[in-house]
C-alpha cells in the first residue's frame, strides 16, 4: 500500500498553479493530480487507483482560496476551505446552516481538520454530504483555467460516480451558495451505519414560508441513492401552499421514494436503502418546516 | 501493608512510554542494509500456476531479488494441533496450487517498501483457474468443487460430544424449543498488522537466524524454524519487541514467517516485511463462522433435560491452528449450565478462503450463543423470565468440582473446577438494573424507540498447560527481573507480573521489572494465547519468587547470624527484627550470592546466585465465567440498533490488577459489539473478499462502543497457587448473545426471529416490515 512514484510539485499562488497544470497537461500531456486535503486522494494513491506523474499541492494557495465571506446575499466559499472550518464558521451556520449541520455528519475530526470544500466536490462520491449541500441549494462551481473560467451550477457539475465536469487544466476555486431567504428553515438528516461513515442514505432539505405560514418553496435532495445527488425539489412541489402535518409529509415521502431505485451494495440492498430515504426525506422536511416556523429576523 | 500489591490497580508501567510514542514495534527496528519485502499474491481463490515470469520485476530500479512459486520446493508447514478425525493440510510456501484469495505467490525484495511494491505489479503469473467453493454449506454438497484438488471432498475433522441419551430425553421431554443460528466470519484486526524482521549471521561457524516478529508465540516460532530449516534451536533467536496488539491473529506460524527469514539468508540481507491491512484483512486468520441447528428439551417447570446441537464450522483453506475453535465450541455449549444429556456433531469444512483459527474468544462465543438462545426460547414458551430460567439451570456452587461427562480439549474428562453462577447472576441483576429496566420497557414498548433487554451467561476454559517458566532474579543493584516465556501484545504483563513478585518479595514495584517474548532468555516458553498468562505465567512467577525468597532468608541467616524467624524482609532489605540497625539489602544478598573473588572457595549455604527458575504445569483448565446485561433501543423507521446500557459480572478467580482485568473485559464486550452487530469478512461465491478495507469491514470505534459497568465476582481457583482465572477473552464470549437477546426482545411485538448475526440494521427493518406487511 505504496503509492507509485511521482513527481511533487508546490506551487505559491494560484496564478503560478493555473501556469504550471497548464504546462504539465497540456504542453507535456503529463497525468496530474492536484491534492488538497488528502482525505481522499491519498487511498486514492496508496492503493494504487491513481498513478499520476505529477502530484500538484494546492495547500501553498491557502491564503487565496480559503476565505469565507459573504457578499449581496450570496456566500462565496473558497475552495480549499476546511470542513471544520465550515462546521464552525459564523456566517455558514447563519446563512447555510444546512452545510455547518451535514459537516457534522462528514468523518472524524481530524479528516475535518484536513479535508477541503473543493475536494469534497471534485471527489464527487455520490454519498458525500457537501455535494448533496450544492444540489439542495443548487451552489455554483467557479472553475479556473490558465485560459479562463467559467461557472458551472451543481445540477451540471456531477455527472457521475467519482467524476464531475472540472477538465484536467482546471482548478475549482470558489464556491457560491445562495444565502437562506427570510421564514425559512434547513435540515439534514443521515443515516450511517458508524458515526462518520459514508451515508448509507442521506436527505436534506430547505423550506421557505410566506407570511400567512403556508409553504412558499421546498426544497428536497437525496444522496447515497444513485451516481450523483438527487434533485428531488420539483417532487416536493406539491407541499407548495399547503401547512402538512409530519404524518402527511411522511406518507407523501413514503409514496415519492418508490419512484426512486437505488442500488444496493453488501451494506444495504435497494429497498432498504429506498426505506431509509422515504424516512429521512420525512423528518428532514418536518425539522426544515418547524425551523422555518421558529424563524425570526437575526440583528 | 504496604506490599500487598496482588489486588492493587497499580498503573501500567508501560503507557508513559507507549503513549508518548517509544515503543518499539517491529516497523521501528533499523538495522543497517535493512531490505523491504512485498508479497505478490493470488487473485484466484483456487488456481494452479503454469508459469511465473519474475524477469520484468528484476529490472524494476532497486529491485534486489524476485523469488516465486516455480523451481523452488519448500515443505508444507508443521502440524500445530493435531486431532483425531483430522485430515490436515497445511500450507506450502509457494506451492503450485493456490487455495484462497491472498495466498502468496511471488515475493520482491528491494530497498525499500515502495520499490519493492514497483516489482510485486511487474511480475506476471500465469495461473489455470479452478472451481471455487467459498461457502461451508455449499462446500458440504455433493458435487461440491473440491478445495484441494488432491483430496476426495472438502470435510476438515468431524467433532462428536455424547453425554447420557440426548435423542431418547429429548422424545421423552414435554417442552422443545428449537434455534438456528449463523454466526458471521470476523477478523482479528490488532492496530498493529503483523510483521517480521529477518537476520543471519555466522557464531563459531554456524549460520544463526535473528528474527524480530510480531508474535503470540515467540519459542513456538523457534521450534518451527529449527524444523524447516534443518538447524539446532541454539542457532535460532526469536524476539518479540512491543506488539500492538494481536487477539489470535499472530499465534499461527504463517508462510510469510517462513519465506522472509528463507530470502534473508538467500540474499546475505537483514529483510523486514510489514503486512499493510489490505493483507491484513486477506490473509491474518479469521474466525467465528459457523452455523448452527439446536434443539433443547426441558420440563415444563423449566429443566433441561437434553440438548442437540449439529453445526457447520468454517476452516477456510488450511487448519493453522488445527480445529481447536470448533473444537471448543462442542465443549462449551453446555455451559455454566446442567445438560444432563446431550449430543453435538461438528463438521468442520474446508473451503477457498482465508483460514480461520481463534481469535480472541475462541468458539466459545458461539458455544454461548446456542445455549443461551436456547434459553431464551424456552423461556418465552414457558413464559417464565430469562434470568429464572438461568437461575433454575445452574450448575450450583457445591457442585465443584463439576464433572461435565465431555472430553475436553485436551483429550481429558472435563471438570469444572469452581465458580458461584447464582451470585453471579444475581450480582449482574442488581447492579443492572433488570427489574427497572424491564418497568421501563413496558412503558416504552408501543413507541417508535422499543427498548429491549438481553442477558447471557457463559465460561471461559483459561490458564491451559502445558507449562509457562519464570525465572526471577536480583542484580547486583538489588533490582529484581523476571523472565517469563509469555510474551505481552498490550496485556500488561510488566505491570501484573511485577505484581506478584514484588509482593512476594516485598520490594518496590519499580524495582520489579519484566523481560518476555525472547527465546533466548528462557529455555522453554509456550506464549500468550488462550487467557492463560496470569494463569500459568503468573503462577510461575509466583513460586519462584518464593523460592527466591527463601534462599535470600537462608543466605541472610548466615550472613547475619540469625535465625530466619527473627528476620524481617521488606523495602529490599533484610533486618533483623529486635535491631533494625541489623541487615543486609538484596544487593548486598546478591552480590554474595556471586561468590567471593574469582579463584576462592564458594562456601555459601545457598547455590550461587540470586535467581530461581520455576516451571507452572496447570493441571487443568480453570474456568472463568461471565454474565452480561445489555438494554438496547431500536429504531423501528431506520432498523438502527443503540445500546443503552451495558453491565458485565465477571469471575476471574483472584484479580491481581482489577483495573487491567476491567479493561481485558471492556476491550472483549467491545469486540462483541463487533461480532453481534458489525464485523463481518465476506467472500462473494467465487472466493474473492468483498470486506477487504476498514471501510466495508466495520470495527466498532470508541464511538459505538457504550459505557459499561464493569463488576467482579471472584470464586478463586484451587487449581493455581495465586487463584487466578483468565480474562483476555472473557468479555467477548456472552456478549453477542446478550445483544442480540437484546434486539429480539426490543422486536417482540414483530415476533421477530434473528438468525444470523452480525444483526444490520437492514436485517432488523426487513423484520419490521414483514410484520407490518398484511399477511
Ligand atoms: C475515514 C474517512 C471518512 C470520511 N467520511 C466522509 C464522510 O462521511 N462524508 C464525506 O463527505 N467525506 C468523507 N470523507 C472524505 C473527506 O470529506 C475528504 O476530505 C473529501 O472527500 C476530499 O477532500 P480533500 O480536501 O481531502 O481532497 P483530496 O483528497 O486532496 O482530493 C480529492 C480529489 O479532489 C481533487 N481536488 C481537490 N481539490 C481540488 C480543487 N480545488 N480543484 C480541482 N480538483 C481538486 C483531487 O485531485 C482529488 O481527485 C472521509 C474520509 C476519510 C479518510
Amino acid at each position: 500500500m505504496k503509492p507509485c512514484a511521482f513527481e511533487f510539485l508546490a506551487p505559491k499562488t494560484l496564478a503560478e498553479a493555473l501556469s504550471v497544470l497548464w504546462q504539465l497537461v497540456e504542453e507535456e500531456g503529463l497525468a496530474v493530480k492536484l491534492l488538497a486535503g488528502g482525505q481522499s486522494l491519498m487511498p486514492v494513491l496508496n492503493m494504487r487507483l491513481s498513478t499520476p506523474d505529477v502530484l500538484l499541492d494546492l495547500n501553498g494557495l491557502q491564503g487565496e482560496l480559503g476565505d469565507i465571506v459573504i457578499n449581496r446575499q450570496q456566500v462565496h466559499i473558497g475552495a480549499l476551505a476546511r470542513h471544520y472550518q465550515l462546521e464552525t464558521h459564523p456566517l455558514i451556520r447563519r446563512h447555510v446552516p444546512v452545510m455547518a449541520e451535514a459537516e457534522r455528519w462528514v468523518g472524524h475530526v481530524a479528516i475535518r481538520s484536513r479535508g477541503t470544500i473543493g475536494g469534497s466536490l471534485v471527489h464527487a462520491d455520490p454519498a458525500a454530504e457537501l455535494p448533496l449541500v450544492a444540489t439542495l441549494l443548487d451552489g455554483s462551481m467557479i472553475l479556473q483555467s490558465k485560459n479562463g473560467c467559467r461557472t458551472v451550477p451543481a445540477a451540471e457539475f456531477f455527472l457521475t460516480y467519482l467524476m464531475t465536469t472540472v477538465e484536467p487544466a482546471e482548478i475549482l476555486t470558489e464556491i457560491i451558495f445562495p444565502a437562506m431567504p427570510a421564514r425559512s428553515g434547513q435540515s439534514i438528516e443521515e443515516f450511517a451505519l458508524r458515526h462518520g461513515d459514508f451515508a448509507l442514505a442521506v436527505a436534506a432539505a430547505q423550506i421557505t414560508l410566506d407570511e400567512s405560514g403556508r409553504i412558499r418553496h421546498s426544497r428536497l435532495a437525496l444522496g447515497a441513492m444513485g451516481p450523483t445527488p438527487l434533485d428531488m425539489s420539483d417532487k416536493v412541489a406539491q407541499l407548495e401552499g399547503t401547512r402538512p402535518e409530519a404524518a402527511e409529509i411522511a406518507e407523501l415521502m413514503a409514496d415519492i421514494c418508490r419512484t426512486i431505485e437505488p442500488d444496493g451494495d453488501i451494506h444495504a440492498d435497494g429497498p432498504y436503502r429506498q426505506d431509509l430515504a422515504a424516512v429521512l426525506s420525512a423528518r428532514a422536511l418536518t425539522a426544515a418546516l418547524q425551523r422555518a416556523q421558529g424563524w425570526t429576523e437575526m440583528a | 501493608m504496604a506490599y500487598d500489591y496482588v489486588g492493587q490497580s497499580v498503573r501500567r508501567v508501560n503507557d508513559q512510554r507507549l503513549l508518548r510514542g517509544q515503543g518499539q514495534y517491529i516497523a521501528d527496528i533499523r538495522r543497517p542494509g535493512l531490505a523491504h519485502v512485498a508479497f505478490v499474491r493470488s487473485p484466484h481463490a483456487h488456481a494452479r500456476i503454469i508459469a511465473v515470469d519474475t524477469a520484468p520485476a528484476a529490472r524494476v530500479s532497486g529491485v534486489l531479488g524476485v523469488y516465486a512459486a516455480d523451481g523452488i520446493e519448500f515443505p508444507a508447514l508443521p502440524l500445530l494441533f493435531p486431532y483425531r478425525t483430522l485430515d490436515a493440510v497445511t500450507q506450502i510456501p509457494f506451492g503450485r496450487e493456490v487455495h484462497h484469495v491472498g495466498e502468496p505467490v511471488a515475493m520482491v525484495v528491494a530497498e525499500n517498501r515502495y520499490q519493492a511494491e514497483d516489482g510485486a505489479a511487474a511480475v506476471h503469473v500465469e495461473y489455470e483457474p479452478l472451481p471455487a467453493v467459498a461457502e461451508m454449506k455449499r462446500a458440504r454438497q455433493d458435487g461440491a468443487p473440491r478445495v484441494h484438488s488432491d483430496r476426495s471432498g472438502n470435510l476438515a475433522a468431524s467433532i462428536m460430544q455424547n453425554v447420557g441419551d440426548a435423542a431418547g430425553a429429548m422424545q421423552e421431554a414435554p417442552i422443545v424449543v428449537n434455534c438456528e443460528i449463523g454466526m458471521g466470519r470476523v477478523s482479528c484486526a490488532p492496530i498493529e498488522t503483523r510483521g517480521l524482521l529477518a537476520e543471519w549471521s555466522v557464531r563459531s561457524g554456524d549460520p544463526e537466524l535473528h528474527v524480530y516478529a510480531a508474535t503470540q508465540t515467540p519459542h513456538m516460532m523457534q521450534r518451527i524454524y529449527a524444523e524447516l530449516l534443518h538447524l539446532s534451536e541454539r542457532q535460532i533467536h526469536v524476539q518479540a519487541p512491543d506488539v500492538g496488539g494481536a487477539f489470535g491473529a499472530k499465534e499461527p506460524f504463517y508462510v510469510e514467517d517462513f519465506l522472509v527469514a528463507w530470502v534473508s539468508r538467500q540474499l546475505g540481507r537483514p529483510v523486514v516485511w510489514i503486512e499493510d491491512r489490505l493483507e491484513h484483512l486477506l490473509t491474518s486468520v479469521h474466525e467465528r463462522e459457523q452455523f448452527h441447528q439446536a434443539q433443547m428439551g426441558l420440563t415444563r417447570d423449566g429443566r433441561i433435560l437434553a440438548v442437540i446441537d449439529r453445526f457447520l464450522a468454517n476452516t477456510g483453506a488450511y487448519v493453522p491452528w488445527g480445529v481447536i475453535v470448533p473444537v471448543i465450541t462442542s465443549t462449551l455449549i453446555p455451559g455454566p449450565y446442567k445438560v444432563p444429556n446431550y449430543f453435538c456433531e461438528g463438521l468442520v469444512m474446508y473451503t477457498n478462503t482465508t483460514p480461520l483459527a481463534p481469535y480472541r474468544g475462541a468458539g466459545r462465543p458461539q458455544a454461548a450463543m446456542v445455549i443461551n438462545r436456547l434459553l431464551d426460547r424456552a423461556a418465552d414458551r414457558l413464559h417464565v423470565d430469562a434470568a429464572a430460567i438461568r437461575q433454575r439451570n445452574f450448575i450450583q456452587p457445591e457442585d465443584f468440582p463439576y464433572q461435565t461427562g465431555l472430553i475436553s480439549r485436551e483429550g481429558t474428562p472435563m471438570v469444572l473446577d469452581s465458580g458461584d453462577y447464582p451470585a453471579l447472576l444475581k450480582t449482574l441483576m442488581q447492579a443492572g438494573g433488570y427489574a427497572q429496566w424491564q418497568e421501563k420497557k413496558t412503558r416504552q414498548s408501543a413507541s417508535d424507540r422499543p427498548l429491549g433487554i438481553g442477558l447471557a451467561v457463559g465460561i471461559e476454559n483459561t490458564g491451559m498447560g502445558p507449562h509457562e517458566g519464570a525465572t526471577v532474579t536480583v542484580g547486583s543493584d538489588g533490582q529484581v527481573t523476571i523472565v517469563t516465556g509469555a510474551a505481552s501484545q498490550g496485556q500488561g504483563h510488566e505491570t501484573t507480573l511485577a505484581q506478584v513478585a514484588a509482593e512476594v518479595l516485598a520490594i518496590d514495584i519499580d524495582r520489579v521489572h519484566l523481560v518476555e517474548g525472547d527465546s533466548q532468555r528462557i529455555a522453554y516458553g509456550t506464549g500468550t494465547f488462550a487467557s492463560r498468562t496470569a494463569v500459568v505465567a503468573g503462577s510461575a512467577v509466583k513460586m519462584a519468587s518464593e523460592q527466591l525468597r527463601d534462599k535470600m532468608l537462608t543466605l541472610a541467616e548466615h550472613l547475619l547470624g540469625t535465625r530466619r524467624e527473627f528476620l524481617q524482609l521488606a523495602g529490599g532489605t533484610v533486618r533483623v527484627v529486635s535491631d533494625p540497625t541489623r541487615s543486609v539489602s538484596l544487593a548486598q544478598l546478591a552480590e554474595a550470592a556471586s561468590g567471593p573473588f574469582p579463584g576462592s572457595s564458594y562456601t555459601l549455604p545457598v547455590d550461587p546466585g540470586l535467581s530461581v527458575t520455576m516451571f507452572f504445569t496447570p493441571p487443568g483448565a480453570t474456568y472463568a465465567a461471565g454474565a452480561h446485561l445489555v438494554v438496547v433501543e431500536v429504531d423501528r423507521d431506520t432498523g438502527q440498533v443503540n445500546i443503552v446500557a451495558y453491565t458485565a459480572v465477571h469471575d476471574a478467580g483472584t484479580l491481581i490488577n482489577p483495573q487491567i482485568v476491567t479493561g481485558q473485559i471492556q476491550g472483549g464486550i467491545s469486540g462483541g459489539i463487533g461480532t453481534a452487530l458489525l464485523e463481518e469478512m465476506r467472500f462473494d461465491e467465487a472466493g474473492q473478499l468483498l470486506t477487504g478495507t476498514f471501510m466495508d469491514y466495520l470495527l466498532p470505534t470508541a464511538l459505538d462502543v457504550p459505557d459499561m459497568t464493569v463488576l467482579h465476582r471472584a470464586t478463586p481457583s484451587p487449581l493455581n497457587p495465586l487463584g487466578a482465572k483468565g480474562v483476555g477473552e472473557s468479555g467477548a464470549i456472552p456478549s453477542p448473545s446478550a445483544i442480540v437477546a437484546a434486539v429480539e426482545d426490543a422486536l417482540k411485538t414483530e415476533h421477530a426471529v434473528l438468525d444470523a448475526i452480525p444483526v444490520r440494521p437492514s436485517a432488523v427493518r426487513q423484520r419490521i416490515r414483514m410484520a407490518s406487511e398484511p399477511q
